[in-house]
């Protein structure tokens, strides 16, 4: 293991000299940019307002035969040496995406034909064929990340770009972050019985079993059946009638959540040999429910996981409770990937609108982000800048003027109050995953037309109280709902993380139905006991994760009754009246905003958006001697005394703030 | 048809939304707020609903939904509302993907392979996969090499195509393609012209 050079920190990177770099970078496509415009490219990325530039290395372009690879020897446009050291003459550092996957629009997701092409590495599904992936050029067959023979080539790929990274890391050189592997989930495909049935994955799930259940008894307690470690098979269709028969369903789930886990781990040990684990190693998901793809497994084995934002401004409220998912669960809210134009084949967007996305995830609380991509290439539209680093409309001078306002404000070294966690048990998530009925549906693409997993589950309740694979989603939704109109902030805690996300929430709620998760009955009984006030309910959770009693009760009675989660009003008032601070609280309900604070909790940055289609007039309350400068136009707020301003929204719109005193001296909190 | 290295470069992304726009006019209008509902997919497992979900709507109750069997599928059209309706048995959907994984090869073109898809869900219309309208009705699935002929004799090589829409005398949307040994090998806009 080497010595970190550089660690995560709060506000983006620690460069261990004295030195913070935000996590704010562009993305530039050095094999897709000719080399006589990396230099003129680099400087639009900086210009721009990018203290870094990111690359992915593309496997299937540096490969010229089996395991020989070109890093510029032949061809100049693949010296990825020459192209690090241009940035660092740019004055920019680098972020480096080595893969093995990294899909670019690349064909075949820029792993060489010959991988893909071998049975031997290829992912199989539930029925026995080989998995593809229906990707424009063509559909190809999906490696296997379980697969033994497909992780040692990717290893030897790995090593052979880690040598060319290596001199450069910081601090001698640029390189201050490393990727491993893009978006592993199964390439879209995560259906529960869909993949992958590779021989080492199910090996691997015999192995999970091991390591969850430790004695062979605890496993037949659970499974309800005469199995054993070394012959259990997972399940291929879902065949469950009633609860006690769950458990197999739920252990292949949870096993999936950790198969990608086990395959980057493998990976990231490679990078470590090699040198690179002097820089912190990180993964992004794909715009997915992160949950379920398994991000708090993946962040037991790299340094951080952040998930990819591809999206379009009417996907307001699916932002927000993403952004706010990361701010309680992972070890920094981060977009390896922030939308900044698209690819050709999927949604139509429009970059105009991708502004009002990047300032709404870093309203609700995004610490950092890469925007994807900064340069235009081949396979992609509406980037902001042409690859001579020439500014493009729309978002080349939106960027320019949010560098700016980065710059000034140093958003990303504020801070949010947020005293509420939502915490949400996987077992309920897993059961709604387990119980699919639109297997094949890639969740990327259900989700494109709001069908999350609690909408595309069946309806049966296996002898529980009710189907609580649906319920329990639809009381988080109210939950977060009435928060919001509440004007409270929060934010979500998924159960499977590290116990210390709890540990910054003053009041937690956990809307409850029969089941509940040993470590997370454990860790809100901890909670409970430190004083923190508990919002349980509707019902009593009385079996955990294996459908076995549960070890003990929740403190006290539901607060979540069910006339409560059924009328969003009297929830919103119930969570009003605990009497929390709500900064900035806007008079309409369907408007957020959001405070950023500096030291002593003095009010800096506020962001005001909304999730209404329509354009409309928000009412936001200020303070006598405060005014509200727009930080990327002109319009400054003020009232002449106590009383509010008047924000104008489009529909899905969010504005940026500067909250200043009209004259000298520190800004009251409204 | 589509080269594997097919060089897609210089998209005006004003260009390329308007000429997309003008392509799907009906989930355009759905996304600006109007248009017709979109398609209610009920999945049955022998024979009787057990899920419907309407995108982008979320789930319907199953208690609303009107279902009649598959004989019956544009009246469940009619008082379900929505323009399409697509009732899919699971045992069904299991065997058709195996049947188009097993068919598809990496080797093909994308043309081809969404052919053997399209000749798999052909086979089952009406047998587990049933659809009003029957957009999947009437019409055989043509062979790849017949697609490829006629590709050939409506779009020679070495030849490209230049599709340009003017709107108020202004460059509504462009779209330029070059094609080469029988496939389209290059994909541009008018950006690419210097525009």
């Amino acid at each position: 293991m080497s010595a970190p050079t550089v660690r995560l920190c709060r506000s983006g990177l620690d460069l261990c000299n004295g030195e913070r770099l935000p996590l704010w970078s562009g993305a530039l496509h050095y094999w897709r940019v000719r080399r006589d415009r990396w230099d003129a490219a680099l400087a639009g990325v900086r210009d721009l307002g990018f203290g870094a530039v990111e690359t992915y290395v593309p496997w299937g372009v540096h490969e010229v035969g089996p395991r020989e690879f070109d890093f510029g020897e032949h061809d100049p446009q693949l010296d990825l040496g020459a192209f690090l050291g241009a940035a660092q003459g740019a004055g920019l550092k680098v972020i480096v995406r080595p893969g093995p996957h990294i899909n670019a629009e690349l064909t075949f997701l820029g792993y060489p034909e010959r991988i893909v092409a071998d049975p031997a590495m290829q992912a199989i599904t539930a029925r026995g064929t080989p998995a593809f992936l229906p990707l424009p050029p063509r559909a190809f067959p999906v490696p296997s990340y379980a697969s033994t023979r497909f992780l040692e080539e990717a290893a030897g790929w790995l090593r052979a770009a880690a040598r060319v990274v290596r001199p450069h890391l910081h601090p001698a050189g640029p390189v201050v972050a490393v990727q491993v592997d893009n978006e592993c989930a199964l390439f879209f495909r995560g259906g529960p019985y869909d993949l992958d049935y590779h021989p080492d994955a199910v090996a691997g799930f015999r192995t999970f079993l091991q390591e969850r259940y430790h004695v062979v008894e605890a496993l037949r307690e659970a499974w309800r059946q005469e199995v054993d470690f070394a012959t259990a098979l997972p399940p291929r269709e879902f065949g469950a009638k009633a609860a006690a028969e769950l458990v197999p369903y739920l252990d292949w789930v949870a096993y999936k959540e950790r198969y990608a886990a086990r395959a980057l781990g493998n990976l990231a040990a490679v990078l470590h040999d090699e040198g690179l684990g002097a820089v912190p190693l990180f993964h992004n998901l794909p715009p997915q429910d992160p949950a379920a793809a398994g991000l708090p497994e993946i962040e037991r084995v790299l340094d951080l996981c952040g998930v990819d934002f591809h999206n379009v401004a009417r996907d307001y409220e699916r932002i927000r409770d993403r952004v706010l998912y990361l701010c309680g669960t992972a070890a920094l809210p981060y977009a390896p990937e922030l939308g900044a134009g698209a690819m050709l084949y999927g949604l139509a967007v429009r970059p105009e609108e991708q502004a009002q996305v990047i300032l709404a995830v870093l309203m609700h609380g995004l610490r950092g982000a890469n925007v994807y991509m900064a340069v235009e290439r081949e396979r992609w539209y509406g980037a902001p800048l042409g690859s001579d680093g020439s500014l493009r409309e729309p978002l080349g001078p939106f960027l320019k003027r949010l560098g700016a306002a980065l710059r000034e404000t140093k958003l990303f070294e504020l801070g949010r109050r947020t005293v509420i966690g939502v915490v949400v048990p996987p077992v309920y998530r897993r059961l709604a995953t387990a119980t699919q009925v639109l297997d094949a549906g890639p969740p990327m693409v259900l989700e494109m037309v709001n069908l999350g997993a609690a909408e595309t589950c069946r309806e049966d309740d296996f002898g529980l109280q009710g189907p609580v694979q649906i319920e329990q989603a639809q009381a988080t939704r109210a939950v977060t709902r009435a928060l919001d109109r509440a004007h409270l902030p929060y934010v979500i805690v998924d159960g499977a993380a590290d116990p210390v996300k709890l540990a910054h929430c003053h009041v937690l709620v956990c809307p409850t139905f029969d089941l509940i998760d040993r470590d997370v009955l454990q860790e809100l009984g901890y909670a409970a006991e430190a004083g923190v006030p508990l919002l349980w309910g509707p019902r009593r959770p009385s079996l955990d994760e294996r459908l076995l009693p549960a070890s003990a009760g929740l403190p006290g009675e539901p607060f979540l009754t069910p006339a409560l989660l059924a009328d969003p009003d009297a929830l919103g008032a119930a969570f009003a009246s605990l009497g929390l601070e709500r900064p900035f609280a806007a008079r309409e309900p369907e408007v957020d905003t959001t405070l950023f604070e500096g030291g002593a909790g003095a009010a800096r940055v506020l962001f005001v958006g909304t999730r209404s289609p329509q354009p409309l007039t928000a009412h936001v309350p200020l303070a006598a001697g405060t005014r509200l400068r727009d930080l990327l136009g002109d319009e400054v707020l003020a009232v002449a005394g106590e009383g509010e301003v008047a924000v104008t929204l489009p529909a899905y719109g969010v504005r940026m703030f500067a909250v200043e005193a009209a004259a000298a001296g520190e800004v009251p909190r409204v | 048809m589509f080269s594997r290295d097919v060089n897609v470069h210089d998209i005006d992304a004003r260009h390329y939304v308007n000429l997309r726009r003008l392509l799907e006019p009906e989930y355009q209008a759905y996304r600006a707020g109007g248009g017709k509902a979109l398609p209610l997919v009920v999945i049955l497992e022998r024979g009787k609903p057990i899920k419907a979900v309407r995108a982008d709507r979320g789930r319907v109750p199953l208690a609303d939904v009107r279902w009649y069997g598959p004989g019956a599928m544009e009246r469940a059209r009619q008082e379900n509302g929505g323009a399409f309706l697509l009732a899919v048995e699971l045992a069904t959907a299991r065997t058709a993907l195996r049947e188009i994984e097993e068919r598809v090869r990496l080797e093909e073109d994308g043309v081809a392979q969404a052919l053997h898809v399209a000749r798999v869900l052909q086979a089952h219309a009406g047998n587990g996969i049933y659809l009003s309208p029957r957009v999947l009705g009437g019409v055989p699935v043509p062979s790849y090499e017949a697609v490829q002929r006629t590709f050939d004799l409506l779009y020679p090589d070495e030849r490209s195509v230049v599709v340009y829409v003017f709107e108020r005398g202004e460059i509504h949307a462009s779209l330029i393609a070059a094609k080469r040994r029988g496939d389209i090998t290059e994909i541009t806009t008018h950006l690419a012209l210097g525009g």
